[in-house]
């Protein structure tokens, strides 16, 4: 096993030179070891400096998303903040070692892929780390107040680590665990700081104070204390009686405001939310709700990362008109039957082959790879009518039936869709490309067709 | 001879001395010494004060004295659960522009933990009103009344310091009417106006209040006008709080507060213009006991208590050097000769007449005496409810009460000779329910 030791204070590592299997290379920053050729197992901070155990394990975890790194140190390790970026603390050998081979274990088991973009760092630091859970982490620094600090460290610089939380949540790879807070935002720029004040109803000022009210037994009379006070003591304005104790002469029913701007008497005040930020006055019901969960990576998360599957990426199509694929194909005889009595009523099925699917993730990363097949799904929502249906037969076959079609409005259909394709094109380097086929009614119809027959001849078309 | 014969006899006999001086003279040479030379001028003198005081007030322009000086109120609490919040809901209210700090000491807060709890919710409620503020303080173990009156005064930072009962609440305008008089640098303390609060309750309830009315409201209103008053009560007494401190406060043992009260006297001799003041308008509603058996339990305490205290721990403290002549005389005269030996006098009385006399001449003594405490009572129930109540129709609808007050005083009076004996004989002090046993045995006085 190769570690690396960043020996930032003089410390021992009992029980680590013990062993002959562990090959040690001193450093002295942790800029040396991101630098090294050589590939570490394990990475160790030696320090008593909280700030330098921040700094170091923040920038060596974001270079290194699966090695274990572990920190000795003689600071009090409960009351730490980077819990969340480290494996654990080197206290003894024994405990280090079953530790960091069993992060290594299902590391080496990882099909090595062409790029690790943002998913990948994350979904591997996870899957490598079966009890890991991403908690959400008070910082009154951040304008959203909670961070997750795994996913900052791998996140781009300026990154909306919130929106690719949620992104990670929608494809169903990771899986909240417990929800640890309720926040609300800024409707306009989004910041979690926000001043809560209390204001008139009606003029909206905030200069409002508290009035109690006094209920006079005698005559049943309620109004604002002031009215009672003349003098030294409390008398009914209405029926003149003396109000001497609480409980047997007068009581409090209420507490009213009043508004010292117009006057305005009443119950509740109006609670508005001012944005500390950016300075907007938003009432309270307008505000953003965000539930903070924890998180950890979700059985399907799992399988997508151990076999770089494509299910997650995919799924996104699966939000237009989807239907089962059983159902599809019912659906699809039923329109053949009915074509058998009545040939007017025409249907066509467009069947699609996303061919490029698994390069994309290579070169572009999982994540954006996403996010170009969200955009497609968009436009082809654009395109699909409420009567028509779509369903998946595989990864990257993607099947729409099209009923009261006939060959000349699937034409057009295909010709859409091969716009959709050149304007995407357009927008970058790489893009998404596939390959159309269709069948309609009325070009080319037999009498024994069945659902499944017209599906696999247009896939061997496909597969072409 | 049959009841009726007995009862004929006896009006006849009634009738008849007012028709023959000598009988009248026979009797009036058995009643007329302790009626003349203890009672009569003593209720003279009361009233003349309450006159005194009533014309004053009539005639002085009204002063408007704005001096508001922080007030400390520390609330004895005990057992009394929710009823602790009427108290503190009250002196909350209070219309005061200054500040009042509530000290709640609860005695023994481990076995009052009920009362404890719910002090302990009030802290909010207090907290919403400007310049009032609650502090609590839970004497865990139990140690007395007077090691709370003690702790209170302690942890107090107000110039004016009142003691007051868990179980009393008060007027809105307590505290200002209670702490105005303080203004006049002479002035070390103000005993409180103490009303019944249950009195609705029950008959004996019904009738402690016409006896607080007359022996609370109205003569220590009269004393008050002499610099005499005769005690500020331990339920309700206003202290100008670097006097009391410099007399260290209270000492252990039972009926702390006629013993506070004698002990500021003694200086009175030294420094004249001291002053002990009653107000009337200083108004704190109290429990009294609703049963027979409470009351004679109560009274028990508070008359065995009196003995003890000028008997046994005050014995040498009675001096006109120290006291002033006019509070020696009052003293000797309402606290010994009123409160402890003419019980005496009127149960000696009673049972030497029942075995000497003829049965209807001891009735006919008996109602004599009834007729004459009856009109007492009616003149100072009038001077109470016409001249000095602030409720004024409230009090007069107790005017029913009038004829059985002649008989509860004459009761609670053969009850007093009672608890003196048993102070006497057992000295009952000392298992007193004040203060635990621990406690009381230590006492050195």
């Amino acid at each position: 096993m190769q570690i690396a030791v960043l020996k930032l204070a003089n410390k021992d590592l009992p029980g680590l030179q013990d062993h002959k299997q562990i090959y040690i290379t001193e450093y002295i920053s942790a800029e040396q070891i991101s630098e090294s050729e050589t590939k570490f197992d394990v990475i160790i901070i030696i320090s008593d400096i909280e700030d330098e155990i921040l700094q170091t394990s923040t920038f060596l975890r974001g270079k290194n998303h699966i090695t274990p790194i572990y920190i000795a140190t003689g600071l009090d390790q409960e009351k730490l903040k980077y819990n969340a970026l480290i494996d654990g603390y080197y206290d003894n050998y024994e405990q280090f070692y079953s530790r960091a081979t069993e992060i290594l274990e299902i590391a080496n088991s990882l099909i090595n892929r062409g790029i690790n973009d943002l998913d990948n760092k994350i979904l591997e630091f996870l899957l490598c780390r079966p009890d890991y859970i991403a908690k959400p982490v008070k910082n009154w620094q951040s304008r959203k107040v909670y961070t997750y600090p795994i996913l900052d460290v791998f996140a781009d610089e300026g990154a909306d680590t919130e929106q690719w939380l949620q992104s990670l949540h929608n494809r169903d790879l990771i899986t909240q665990v417990e929800l640890i807070d309720r926040i609300r935002e800024c409707p306009f720029c989004g910041s979690a700081h926000l001043i809560f004040i209390d204001i008139c109803p009606n003029c909206q000022s905030i200069d409002i104070v508290n009035v109690p009210f006094i209920h006079c037994f005698t005559c049943g009379n309620v109004e604002p204390q002031e009215k009672f006070i003349s003098g030294d003591s409390l008398n009914c304005p209405r029926c003149r009686s003396h109000l001497r104790h609480i409980g047997v002469d007068y009581d409090r029913p209420l507490e009213n405001h009043l508004c010292n701007s117009c006057g305005h008497i009443f119950e509740e005040p109006d609670i508005i939310a001012n944005c500390a930020e950016c300075g907007t006055k938003s009432k309270s019901e307008d505000l953003i709700v965000i539930e903070k969960y924890s998180f950890q990576l979700s059985e399907h998360g799992k399988v997508v990362t151990q076999h770089d599957s494509l299910s997650d990426v995919i799924r996104v199509l699966d939000n237009i008109n989807y239907a089962h694929l059983p159902y599809f194909q019912f659906v699809t005889d039923w329109l053949i039957a009915m074509y058998k009595r009545q040939d007017q009523i025409d249907f066509s099925i467009v069947g699609l082959n996303l061919d490029n699917m698994t390069q994309l993730i290579n070169i572009l990363g999982r994540g954006k790879t996403s996010m170009l097949l969200h955009g497609f799904a968009e436009r082809l929502r654009e395109l699909v009518r409420t009567t028509d249906i779509c369903t998946r037969s595989s990864e990257s076959h993607f099947w729409l039936l099209l009923p009261q079609t006939n060959s000349k409005g699937c034409q057009l259909f295909k010709k859409r869709l091969e716009d959709i394709k050149v304007s995407s094109e357009q927008e970058g380097g790489e893009s998404l490309s596939f390959i159309v086929e269709s069948y309609s009614s009325d070009e080319n119809f037999h009498t024994d067709e069945t659902a499944e027959l017209i599906m696999a001849s247009i896939s061997s078309r496909l597969s072409k | 001879m049959t009841l009726l014969e007995k009862i004929h006899k006896t009006i006849i006999f009634v009738c008849e001395l007012f028709v023959n001086l000598d009988d009248l003279i026979l009797v009036a040479h058995n009643f007329i010494p302790y009626v003349l030379f203890l009672e009569l001028p003593f209720y003279l003198f009361v009233i003349f004060g309450i006159l005194k005081y009533y014309t004053r007030v009539s005639f002085e322009e009204p002063k408007d004295i704005l001096y508001y000086p922080k007030v400390s109120c520390v609330l004895l609490c005990y057992a009394e659960g929710e009823d602790v919040t009427k108290s503190i809901k009250s002196l909350a209210e209070q219309i005061y522009p200054g500040n009042i700090e509530i000290i709640a000491v609860i005695d023994g807060a481990i076995q009052n933990r009920h009362t404890y709890n719910v002090i302990k919710r009030m802290e909010s409620y207090v907290n919403k009103f400007q310049n009032r503020n609650l502090k609590i303080v839970p004497k865990w173990k139990r140690g007395g009344r007077v090691s709370s009156i003690n702790a209170g005064m302690n942890v107090s930072s107000g110039q004016v310091l009142m003691i007051l009962d868990g179980d009393t609440s008060f007027d809105n305008n307590m505290v200002r009417n209670g702490s105005k008089h303080f203004a006049d640098k002479n002035v070390v303390a103000v005993s409180g106006n103490i009303r019944v609060r249950n009195y609705k309750e029950s008959l004996i309830a019904k009738l402690q209040s016409l006896e607080y009315m007359i022996s609370i409201q109205s003569c220590r209103l009269g004393l008050s006008e002499f610099n005499t008053v005769n005690n500020v009560s331990g339920a309700f007494g206003i202290f100008r709080r670097s006097f009391v401190k410099h007399i260290y406060g209270w000492d252990s043992g039972t009926a702390e507060d006629l013993d506070l009260t004698f002990r500021i006297k003694q200086y009175f001799g030294k420094h004249k213009n001291l002053k002990i003041i009653f107000e009337k308008d200083a108004i704190g509603h109290t429990n009294v006991p609703a049963t027979i058996k409470d009351l004679l339990d109560q009274r028990l305490r508070w008359d065995g208590d009196l003995y003890w205290l000028y008997f046994r721990k005050h014995q040498s403290g009675f001096a006109p050097k120290l006291l002033g002549w006019m509070n020696f005389i009052s003293i000797i005269w309402y606290g010994i000769l009123f409160q402890i030996v003419m019980p005496f006098m009127i149960a000696g009385y009673t049972v030497y007449s029942t075995f000497t006399q003829p049965g209807y001449y001891t009735t006919g003594i008996l109602v004599l005496i009834y007729v004459f405490y009856l009109i007492v009572a009616l003149v100072f129930f009038l001077l109470s409810s016409v001249l000095l109540s602030e409720r004024k129709s409230d009090d007069l609808k107790k005017i029913w009460l009038l004829p059985f007050f002649p008989i509860y005083m004459f009761l609670i009076r053969l009850w007093a000779a009672v608890s003196t004996v048993a102070e006497l004989v057992l000295y009952s002090n000392k298992s007193s329910s004040m203060a635990p046993y621990w406690v009381l045995k230590r006492v050195k006085f």
